[in-house]
């Protein structure tokens, strides 16, 4: 039998990814959940906003998280990838499972708190400020 | 920015839950018209009260319909507009008033009187993995489109790796945030708080607070229970009922003074002000309420009499009053038949 090339379904290298677009200005990001296509940059063209997540906990400390289920549902059924973080968002949230990621994240965090970075105050000069941040 | 007209549709006329009968607790007070402040709370659920046919026409025809009143411009913020005068015909007349017929239904739709609303406590799952991922909880809210927002999916992954549906609180802070409904705030205004509250309803503004109460709250919330019960009671207290008259909170709190057995001071303006219809309405409402029947008689004189002679708790105030009533009633009647033989 000869099969001609044309009748070969063709593949292309570039998906749809959903993924974390950074938003916000310096030292306060808040990422829009998109659809977009892998090779665009993240402040390229967007297909379909899906969700915000704010990485800001309030004063309540929460995050939130907005997610368009219905809109995400479609977008993995058309093929689309998802990114690290917007699975682990995904598996907190109970729409897939938990992500291997956020489990050992939370082994490494329960084995060692997270280390706190601090700034020696250098003899002659101001001591540093009181920002937990630094 | 004060309030919102309209916040109820008729789709939010659902069902809520209809609990067992409570037993009604009521206290009385004997002072005769007295403003005393006790608080005559009652256990009975209302919502399988408002809700029957009966109970609404009652209630629909105790409030009133001043047109002026329901249409009157309201400084709520946005701009007025001068009147438009039309010329038309009396059959363009006749439609622009099945018109506003309809607008008015709109405009004095009730707020419905519910139960508390039990707390949320579903534990979606509980995954001890995931203990310590990170040190504040995730609040997650489902923004697909055309969901009403007490179906919506709201749940929160809290540090501890309990995933649960968010309670009240959150879950009405997010819906808020996401699909802000006008006139709404994300936390409680400080007004609805005890002091403040107090200030306001001392000042006399009662519409306003419950306007801007139906506009925050849901008819469930606790807090929402608290104010609109406060306001009914302290007007009835200082006997400001016709400031709720043709407003869409005066069948509310009509059903709520009834259920708490403090209706006499109602009863007491009605006959006062000669509204004898409106008397007649209040005390079957009565009847319907505390012994689900309509009473047997049909003359609106006798039930008022036998109200005030029996289930009546102000019984020296309100006899004095009927007694009035009645003598210039007499008189009233007597003038109109010497008219009527000195016209034949």
């Amino acid at each position: 039998m000869i099969i001609m090339a044309s009748a070969l379904p063709t593949f292309t290298k570039i998906g749809k990814v959903i993924r974390l677009n950074r938003h916000g200005c310096t030292n306060r990001p808040f990422y829009h959940i998109v659809v977009q296509k892998t090779k665009d940059n993240q402040d390229g063209p967007v297909i379909e906003q899906v969700g915000s997540f704010d990485a800001m906990p309030n004063n309540k400390n929460e995050k939130l998280v907005a997610l368009n289920f219905e809109r995400i549902q479609y977008w993995l059924s058309q093929g689309a990838k998802l990114s690290d973080p917007v699975a682990q968002l995904l598996g907190l949230s109970g729409f897939l499972p938990n992500h291997p990621r956020t489990i050992i994240q939370a082994w490494k965090n329960r084995r060692e708190p997270p280390r706190e970075r601090k700034i020696e105050a250098i003899k002659g000069i101001a001591p540093p400020l009181d920002n937990p941040k630094l | 920015m004060a309030t919102r007209a309209v916040m109820f549709t008729i789709g939010k006329f659902r069902c809520f839950p209809i609990l067992k009968n409570r037993i009604a607790k009521f206290t009385s007070s004997s002072n005769l018209l007295n403003t005393s402040t006790f608080d005559t709370g009652y256990t009975r659920d209302p919502s399988e009260v408002f809700f029957k046919e009966n109970v609404q026409a009652l209630l629909d025809r105790l409030t009133g319909r001043d047109y002026e009143k329901v249409f009157q411009n309201r400084k709520l913020g946005q701009r007025l507009e001068p009147p438009k005068y039309e010329l038309l015909t009396q059959a363009e007349v006749d439609q622009v008033m099945v018109e506003m017929e309809v607008k008015l239904k709109k405009k004095l739709q009730m707020p419905p009187l519910l139960k508390e609303r039990e707390p949320v406590t579903k534990i979606l799952s509980k995954d001890a993995e995931l203990q310590g991922f990170d040190n504040c909880k995730y609040v997650f809210i489902d923004i697909s489109q055309g969901i009403n927002d007490r179906k919506r999916e709201v749940v929160v992954r809290d540090p501890n790796g309990v995933l649960r549906d968010a309670s009240w609180e959150e879950r009405q802070k997010m819906c808020q945030i996401y699909f802000p409904l006008p006139g709404r705030q994300i936390s409680m205004p400080k007004m609805f708080e005890e002091t403040h509250l107090q200030d306001c309803l001392d000042q006399g503004q009662y519409q306003f607070v419950l306007d801007r109460a139906c506009a925050q709250f849901e008819p469930d919330d606790p807090d929402y229970i608290r104010v609109t019960r406060k306001t009914y009671n302290c007007i009835d207290e200082n006997n400001k009922f016709s400031t709720l008259r043709s407003t869409r909170h005066f069948g509310p709190m009509v059903l709520h003074l009834v259920l708490c057995k403090r209706m006499d001071n109602l009863l007491f303006h009605f006959i006062t002000s000669k509204e004898v219809k409106a008397a007649a309405d209040l005390v079957r409402l009565f009847h319907l309420v505390w012994s689900d029947s309509s009473p047997s008689e049909l003359d609106e004189f006798q039930l008022i009499e036998n109200y005030i002679q029996g289930p009546a708790v102000k019984k020296p105030a309100l006899e004095l009053a009927w007694q009035t009533f009645l003598e210039i009633e007499k008189q009233r009647l007597e003038a109109l038949s010497q008219q009527n033989k000195a016209s034949n």
